[in-house]
């Protein structure tokens, strides 16, 4: 049978239950769910392999299918109820994230790391910024702003640009079992600028502040807030970090348990001290990973849950894509994914020509940056609460619509740039 | 050292739950309810993969009485126990609700047995009994409980009903088994299979939670379909092998954090039964072996080592307390919470007792 058949035997299952017992309680049916989605989402990509797409795309696709731009399975009202596991989702690959990142690494490729970073963060900031300034004269709800607001909203637009993801990155490498030098600086660098963006988007938040909001005046207060939230956060990373190394050490039973604890208690922590699920997570793996021998084999003991919780987040982010949003702003929308695209490729190019890096990581590595995940929503989330009603959800908007095109793209960019490098293992 | 068999990670999920240090709030359960279904799939499937039709017919229909008479005799003895505290506390518990609490006092940890196994190095009939005893006291215990629970479904109120669910049951369950059979074949390697498991054990979860069949019986029927298919049982257990524990481990956590209202009445209630348990299993170990097995062969103590309450014992009572979700539910969550850390506890006692022998 083929893998669209099962597809349509799962779906079917799911009306049926739904004829049978149509009042259903919502934890009961998430259940069921969740069971249809790993299973149709494998299947999918199953399906997308066939054209040489990469799973992740696959269990995006699905979840966009499943979602409300789809059949409409996967409803905000399910994917409310299923949010704790999302989170769950994202504390796991930051935590393996995190163990990806070894110092020696860093310092082995310190120089096209530091070029390569500080060239992309200062051409994409700024040129997006200016993009955003053009083209918002063509966009209809921000005609009634003057130009010092706009350069406010710029800004804001800017910094959301330099975000990708890092859980697409462990994603494709994981899943095409990849190793080498392109694999190593595209990991560090995607991993460094998330810590980057969440350290310091609160600092962007407050500058764009000061030109959307003339009355405003600065409140180093809420800079110290914010500040010892992150600091809180770090604090925690290195405290569970440090945990698991005990536990290693001393107890080493079942490890692959001890870990789905840590991150439920670092998602739990988050609910209850609104701490950075990421940024706590990604510090605990680095600390995991650096500060012993066998960092490496900690990680791995999660392999076996792996599959099933990347299947999860990447399908949760396709059930989030609205596509009748997409519609609704296509022309800007591709301007402003062409020129992320485009700055993309010169910040790397600039970096890599000044640290005298090889043609392939000059010319091709900016593949490796393009995917845009969970850190712009959350970013998104952000914004939209500090700006007001209208112009938030019109930021909000424009900024999934990017996101979405970025989300899709990214993956299979990323899988061609690791095969041209000849660094994949597996290559179908 | 008291032997380990996993009950300390009750206590553990007690400790970090909301009633200990409140290392998880109040809603921990509902939150993860998806992951609470999975472990409880989980237990059922295990269960039902040891019914292997071929590798039972090697075992003498010896065993088989001496197992079935011993469990209908614990059966019996147990309902008399839990009728009459019903009646002396004036709980007004339903008849339903008396025959699942008599099934969870009924069934034994093969666990515990396995662990007596190693530690003692005990090899012959003695064991071998013992290990068959305890993998069929379960079956028989999850089917029963499966149709006890059926009673207590909110669409039986007829027996029309009755039969359709029993037969809606086996039949998702074997259509799901085939299917994931037939969807095995395009599985590359171990994670997918795993995924595909646990895929297929979550939709079989979620159509017993919405049809209020038991999780428990519906994934054993499905584990037991399976491991009569030609599947590629090297990748299944494999799969399983990994997964067995830290799952089964969580579903105690989860139950030890679930685990509230620790008051000194229910204490008394678990030391009774605990002792009554006890003397109970004994006798019906003494007395089961006499008609079927040789004397002379079988040690008089064999109920003994039976005396484990293991997961999938708590595995009912969680599915019985999702199920219901009300303070008789709880209650017995709670009781036999403690009762299998006590049962541990003494078996460490019974063991040392019977290596002296």
């Amino acid at each position: 049978m083929k893998p669209f058949a099962y597809i349509i035997i799962f779906l079917a299952i799911y009306m049926v239950i739904r004829m049978v017992a149509p009042e259903l309680a919502i934890q009961e049916l998430s259940t069921l769910l969740v069971g249809i989605m790993l299973l149709t989402s494998y299947l999918f990509s199953d399906i997308v392999k066939k054209i040489r797409l990469p799973r992740i795309s696959g269990y995006m696709l699905m979840g966009a299918i499943l979602g409300m731009s789809g059949i409409g399975i996967l409803t905000d009202e399910i994917m409310e109820n299923l949010q704790f596991l999302e989170n769950l989702a994202l504390s796991f690959i930051a935590l393996t994230a995190g163990g990806e990142l070894r110092f020696d690494m860093v310092k082995a490729y310190r120089k096209s790391i530091s070029y390569i970073l500080i060239s992309q963060i200062v051409v994409i900031f700024v040129g997006m910024a200016v993009v955003f300034y053009i083209i918002a004269g063509y966009i209809p709800v921000l005609s009634g702003y003057d130009q010092v607001m706009i350069i406010g909203f710029a800004i804001l637009f800017a910094g959301t640009s330099l975000s990708t993801s890092p859980a697409t990155a462990i994603g494709i490498i994981t899943e095409l079992q990849s190793e080498g030098k392109v694999t190593n600086i595209v990991l560090i660098i995607t991993v460094l600028k998330a810590i980057f963006l969440i350290l310091f988007f609160p600092i962007i938040i407050s500058l764009s502040r000061f030109y959307y909001f003339e009355t405003i005046t600065f409140d180093f207060s809420i800079i110290l807030a914010i500040t010892g939230q992150l600091g809180i956060s770090v604090i925690t990373g290195i405290l569970m970090g440090a945990i698991i190394l005990w536990y290693y050490k001393k107890v080493k039973v079942e490890m692959s348990l001890f870990l789905l604890g840590i991150t439920l208690v670092i998602t739990e922590a988050n609910a209850l001290f609104e701490l950075e699920i990421l940024l706590t997570s990604l510090v605990a793996g680095i600390v995991v990973q650096n500060f012993s021998r066998h960092g490496e084999s900690i990680i791995s003991e999660i392999e076996i849950f792996s599959l099933p919780i990347y299947v999860i987040f990447f399908c949760f982010a396709g059930a989030s894509i609205h596509l009748s949003i997409l519609g609704n702003m296509l022309m800007v929308t591709f301007v402003l994914i062409a020129a992320r695209t485009l700055l993309n490729y010169m910040g790397n190019y600039i970096g890599a020509l000044l640290a005298k890096e090889d043609k392939l990581i000059r010319n091709a590595s900016w593949m490796g940056y393009i995917g845009q995940a969970g850190i712009a929503l959350g970013l998104g989330i952000v914004i939209e609460r500090n700006l007001p009603p209208e112009i938030g959800t019109f930021f909000f908007t424009l900024l999934i619509s990017t996101v979405v095109i970025n989300e899709m793209l990214g993956p299979v960019l990323l899988k061609y740039l690791f095969i041209k490098a000849g660094e994949a293992k597996i290559r179908d | 050292m008291p032997l380990y068999s996993g009950s300390l990670n009750l206590v553990i999920g007690y400790l970090i739950g909301p009633h200990g240090f409140n290392l998880f709030s109040e809603d921990i359960i509902g939150k993860l309810y998806v992951l609470v279904g999975l472990v409880l799939g989980w237990a059922g499937f295990l269960i039902g993969l040891q019914a292997k039709f071929k590798e039972l017919k090697r075992f003498q229909s010896s065993y088989y009485f001496f197992s079935t008479f011993n469990f209908l005799l614990t059966f019996i003895g147990m309902f008399t126990i839990v009728f009459i505290l019903n009646l002396l506390l004036n709980l007004s518990l339903d008849v339903s609700v008396l025959i699942l609490t008599t099934i969870l006092g009924t069934v034994s940890s093969p666990i515990l047995i396995g662990l007596l196994k190693v530690r003692l190095k005990l090899r012959g009939q003695f064991i071998h009994i013992l290990e068959f005893s305890a993998a069929l006291d379960n079956m028989y215990g999850v089917v029963a409980f499966g149709i006890v629970m059926l009673f207590l479904n909110k669409f039986f109120y007829i027996s029309f009903h009755f039969i359709i669910l029993i037969l809606g049951s086996i039949i998702i369950s074997a259509f799901m088994a085939w299917l994931f059979f037939r969807m095995s074949r395009l599985i590359d390697n171990l994670q997918q299979f795993f995924l595909v498991l646990i895929g297929f054990l979550l939709i079989l979860v979620g159509i017993s939670l919405n049809l209020n069949i038991s999780m428990l019986l519906i994934a054993f029927i499905f584990g037991v379909v399976l491991t009569n298919l030609p599947v590629d049982t090297r990748k299944l257990y494999q799969s399983i092998a990994s997964a067995e524990k830290p799952l089964y481990y969580l579903m105690m956590i989860f139950i030890g954090a679930s685990i509230s209202n620790l008051t000194k009445e229910v204490f008394i209630i678990v030391i009774l039964l605990v002792f009554l348990r006890i003397t109970l299993k004994y006798l019906s170990g003494y007395i089961s072996r006499l008609p079927f097995v040789s004397v002379e062969k079988l040690d008089a103590r064999i109920g003994l080592p039976q005396i484990g309450m293991g997961g999938i014992a708590l595995a009912m009572a969680l599915d019985f307390h999702l199920s219901v979700m009300n303070d008789t539910s709880q209650a017995i969550l709670v009781i036999v919470s403690l009762m299998s850390i006590a049962n541990v506890l003494i078996a460490t006692a019974v063991f040392k007792m019977l290596r002296s022998k």
